[in-house]
Order: structure tokens, then sequence, then C-alpha cells
């Protein structure tokens, strides 16, 4: 496992935009924990306090801040889905193989990398929320309420990385993979669609909603908001019910994305 | 002898083209042979099967007498078609990436370097070499596990004169240490300087493995001087051995029917009083020879399309 690192750290690390992108992403991320405290986005000419609306405290900041920190999740998208189209373009794959690498190896040490980042970005994430919402909360309430939607933002990554690395390996040409990362999104917004015309408005499960993107999309449902609350003297924010059922459906992508990926390595002369 | 290699009725289907054609063959231990065979026999292809990256359609194969797995691998070292590297990574940087695959020790990474003379290049980057100095890289990382078997493909493909020569060395220092290497190459030039073993496809088929002299069995030529040609072109028609006299410009070449040797030929035309200013005997060289091969297996393939 150790050794495998080793070889990707070298590959990555050492690959000057992928070092560059990465630091910045995790800047970033890091960063906008302070961010968003001093971002007041104007609505109407209105100035929006997103603290004085009660965004970070506990437990809305779980759900508000993994919501946000996901859209940075397709900057690593393209670095990993690079740093596997380039082992294609450089024949790298070929020799790494012929050097006594197996395929399964070659997969694993993708997919470390992508658990790392993964992982990283969470811990990241479940800081921020911690701080922010230490420092925001007045009342005393329960701090690890609401904590799932950290677990949740983590699942989400996972299954968005690993459907890139099956994409990466499948198309072989970074170019393609992005755009069917994005017209893949799409597709799954028009079948949810297709199907919520044709059925009942007493529906509330939809079978599309089972699809990998839209099932990850469910992991971090966009923020329920509720403006009567805040005029009560409450915050304007509802406590978010963390979907379970979609988790299984993600975990159960995850396993599908990566054995496809390695069934096709495996089936592929190179 | 040690068999390194045992290749068993080996075959390879891309779709309705058949790329590998039941090929068997093996290799032993601490020769070096030539894959020969023109462009698009199967050399590639066959050496992708056996290092693992092209899956076969049938048959198998054994290294060191064992059943294929990946240890077999970090056994061997290989370049097939072209110098696979980073090119944003320096020499030294690809060699660590190729040590850590192989786990092989790091401090070997300047030795090797050192073999193929790029040690004063190692810190710069792969994308800045020309392709002999590419060439020299993919040997080095090839040797960086001390391989027992060494596979090169078209080692010296679009190389210049000096590249070739200096491929060539490295080569034959590497052959010294008693590495078996198996080089692909459609230069049969190249292959006879540094082969003793050749293995000769043909659009998938292997037709001819075995030792470089025993490829055609033709006796072989003299080749005569002297100062009065006319004489010993007399004496030569009258001798039972040789099957064509042909005159050339200031020797005479002499077609071998039966076997005869130098010495003896020699002595002969001594008695018979000529003595010779020049006198070699020689067989055809591995072109000529390669390209019989390749005649004769067309026109056995010929003859057999007509009894259909």
């Amino acid at each position: 496992m150790l050794r495998l690192l080793k070889i990707e750290w070298n590959k990555i690390y050492n690959y000057k935009t992928a070092r560059i992108f990465i630091i910045l992403y995790f800047v970033l991320l890091a960063a906008m924990g302070y961010l968003v405290t001093i971002i007041k986005p104007s609505i109407d000419n209105l100035s929006v306090n997103l603290a004085q609306l009660g965004a970070y405290i506990f437990p809305y900041v779980w759900q508000n801040i993994t919501y946000f920190a996901d859209f940075g999740s397709i900057f690593l998208g393209i670095i990993i889905i690079t740093n596997i189209t380039n082992e294609y373009t450089y024949r790298t794959i070929k020799q790494n193989l012929i050097d006594g690498l197996t395929k399964k190896e070659f997969l694993l040490s993708k997919l470390l990398v992508s658990l790392i980042f993964a992982a990283l970005s969470t811990l990241i994430v479940f800081f921020a929320c911690l701080i922010l919402g230490l420092y925001y909360t007045k009342n005393p309430v329960s701090v690890f309420t609401g904590v799932e939607f950290v677990l949740g933002y983590f699942l989400k990554l996972s299954v968005f990385f690993s459907f890139c690395t099956l994409l990466a390996i499948w198309l072989r040409r970074s170019g393609f993979a992005f755009l069917l990362v994005i017209l893949w999104r799409l597709c799954e917004l028009i079948i949810f669609g297709i199907e919520k015309i044709n059925s009942s408005s007493s529906t509330s499960f939809f079978l599309s909603n089972l699809l990998p993107a839209n099932a990850a999309a469910k992991l971090l449902p966009f923020p329920s908001i509720n403006p009567q609350n805040f005029l009560m003297g409450g915050t304007v924010f509802m406590p978010g019910n963390f979907p379970r059922e979609y988790c299984i459906a993600v975990i159960i992508w995850i396993a599908v994305f990566i054995t496809l990926s390695y069934l096709l390595l495996k089936k592929r002369d190179l | 002898m040690n068999t390194v290699l045992e290749i068993d009725r080996l075959s390879k289907h891309f779709g309705s083209l058949v790329a590998v054609d039941d090929i068997s063959f093996s290799v032993e231990k601490g020769n070096v042979y030539g894959l020969l065979g023109p462009n698009g026999s199967g050399k590639t292809t066959t050496l992708g099967m056996i290092l693992n990256v092209v899956n076969p359609t049938k048959g198998t194969w054994r290294w060191f007498g064992k059943e294929h797995s990946n240890d077999s691998l970090k056994k061997i070292g290989a370049i097939i078609e072209q110098p696979n590297f980073y090119p944003y990574l320096s020499a030294a940087k690809n060699l660590m990436t190729v040590a850590s695959i192989k786990q092989a020790p790091f401090s070997r990474i300047d030795e090797k370097l050192k073999i193929v003379d790029l040690l004063h290049r190692k810190n710069d980057r792969f994308s800045s070499f020309s392709l002999g100095m590419k060439q020299r890289l993919a040997i080095a990382s090839a040797l960086l596990n001390n391989p027992e078997v060494l596979i090169l493909d078209e080692p010296a493909n679009g190389l210049d004169p000096q590249g070739i020569i200096k491929i060539r060395e490295i080569i034959k220092q590497i052959a010294n240490t008693g590495t078996t290497i198996i080089l692909a190459s459609h230069l049969l030039d190249e292959v006879e300087k540094v082969c003793s073993h050749v293995v000769v496809l043909n659009k998938g088929k292997s037709i001819y493995c075995g030792t470089v002299e025993n490829m055609s069995n033709e006796l072989g030529y003299f080749e005569l001087g002297t100062s009065n040609i006319d004489e010993l072109v007399n004496v030569l028609e009258t001798m039972p051995y040789f099957e064509k006299i042909i005159r050339q410009n200031k020797f005479v070449s002499a077609m071998l029917k039966t076997d005869l040797d130098a010495e003896e030929l020699n002595r002969i035309l001594v008695n018979s009083g000529i003595f010779l200013n020049h006198l070699v005997k020689r067989r055809n060289n591995l072109e000529q020879q390669f390209l019989n091969l390749i005649k004769n297996e067309a026109d056995v393939t010929i003859t057999e399309n007509r009894m259909e």
C-alpha cells in the first residue's frame, strides 16, 4: 500500500500543474471557513448577512458548509481524470504493467489518491464547520447534531471520484471524460424531470433519484429555508433530514464504478 | 541448459485479423535472441502477451519454468515499441517510479544511468531528451532490477549511426554479463551483429527458431583470388564440389555443392599449381537467409493454395 502511494506521489507531486491546483484547492477549502463570513451576497439590493441569518450555527452549519464545499470537488475530479488519462497518453500504464505492476495495483493506486483527496477534504470541512459553529452558536445546543452531513460530503466526493476514475479509464481522453461527466449529470436531471412529469403530485419517491448523480445530490440537499421563522426571531434555516437511504444507493454505486473500472482494465489490451 | 521462456501455441486475434498464429518457441538462458520479422509479423503482439499487457486469445507461456505471475515480471526488464516515460519528470525521477514498481533499491539508479552514459543528464526532464537518449534511458530503466532477461523491441529504431553503435555496444556489454536478451527487430544487420539465436516470424507464424548458423542449410561459397583468373576458373570447373562458378572483377565466387574445407581447397589448388592471394569461405548473410526463409514460406503457401 505504501509502495503504491509512493509511486503515485512521485507521479502527481512532480507534475507542476497538478501540484499547483491541488495546493490551491486545499488552501481555498480551508480558507472557505473564513471567506463565507465576509462575503455578503446582495439579493434585490439587499445585503444578506448569512451569519445573521444563522447559517453558521449548530446544527445548520453542518449542512450549509458541506453543501457549498461540494462545489470544489470538480477541481479534484479534473485532477483525478487527468492523472489517469495521462497514463494512457504517455503510454506509461503499459510500461508500468510491463515493469511488474498488476492491473489491480494500478487501479488501487489511483483509488488511493482519490480516497486521500476525499478524506483530506472531509477533514478540512469538518474542522471548518466545527470552528464556525463554535464561534457563532450562542445558545447551548448539541454540537454534533447534523454532523452526518459531513459523512454525506465524504460519500459524495467518493462516488464522484470513482465515477471520474471509471470515465477516465473507459475513454482514455481527458476532454471526453470531462464532457461526459457534465452530460451525465444533465441526463440524470432530464430523466428525473420526465419521471416527475409522468407521476402523480403525491409521489415523494422517484426511482430516477437512485441514479448515481441524483443520489449523490440527494446526500447534500440544498438547505431548507423558512423566512417566516426568521421574522419570528428564529433562524431562516430548518433542520434538514439526512437521507440515509441514498447513502446506501451511493455506496452501491461506488462499488459498481470500481468493479467496472477493474473489469475494463482487465479486459482491454494495451 | 535452463529454459527461460517457453511459449506454447500462442495466438492472438484482433477481430478477424490473426496477429499471432499458433506460435511456439523457447528461449534458453544466456543467449542473445533475435526476434525477426517484417513489420506487422506479430513481434510486438507476441512480446505484449508474454509481458501481460495483451490478453492472449489462446495458448500459454511459462517464464522460468513457472506459470506466469507478476513476480516473474520483476525478474525481467522490457521495453516495447518506444520508451514510455513521464515527460514532465526528470530521468532520475522517472527511474524512481520504475524502481518503486520493481521494488529495486534507488541506489541502482545512478549505477544504471552510468551504464547508458546518461548520468550527467539525470536531473533533466525526459521531454528534453533526444531519441537516442530516450532509448538509452529505457535500457537503464529495464536494467534497474538486474533482470535475468532483457527484452528490447526495436531499440535502434530511428536512431542515427552513432546512436545505433552506442546501443549495440550497450547490448553487447549487457550480454557479456550473462543476461539473456531477446531483441525484436526488422533491422537484420543489427540482429546479425549481436545475436546468437534467431526466431523468425512471418504473418503471425514462427517459421524458424534456432542458431543463426543453422538458419539456412546452404553450404556457403568461396571467394577466391589469384593473378591468373582464367586458369583458376578452368581448374575449378574440373572439380566436383561446385554447382556454380561466377567470375567477378577481381575474384571468383564458387558456390558449394558438397561441403569442402578452405584448407582442403587450398591444398588441391596448390597441387594444381595455383597460388591464391585471396581465399574466404562465406555464408549468405542473415538478410539473404531471412529473405529466403520468407520466400520459401510464401512458396509453400502458394503451393498449398494450388493444391486446394
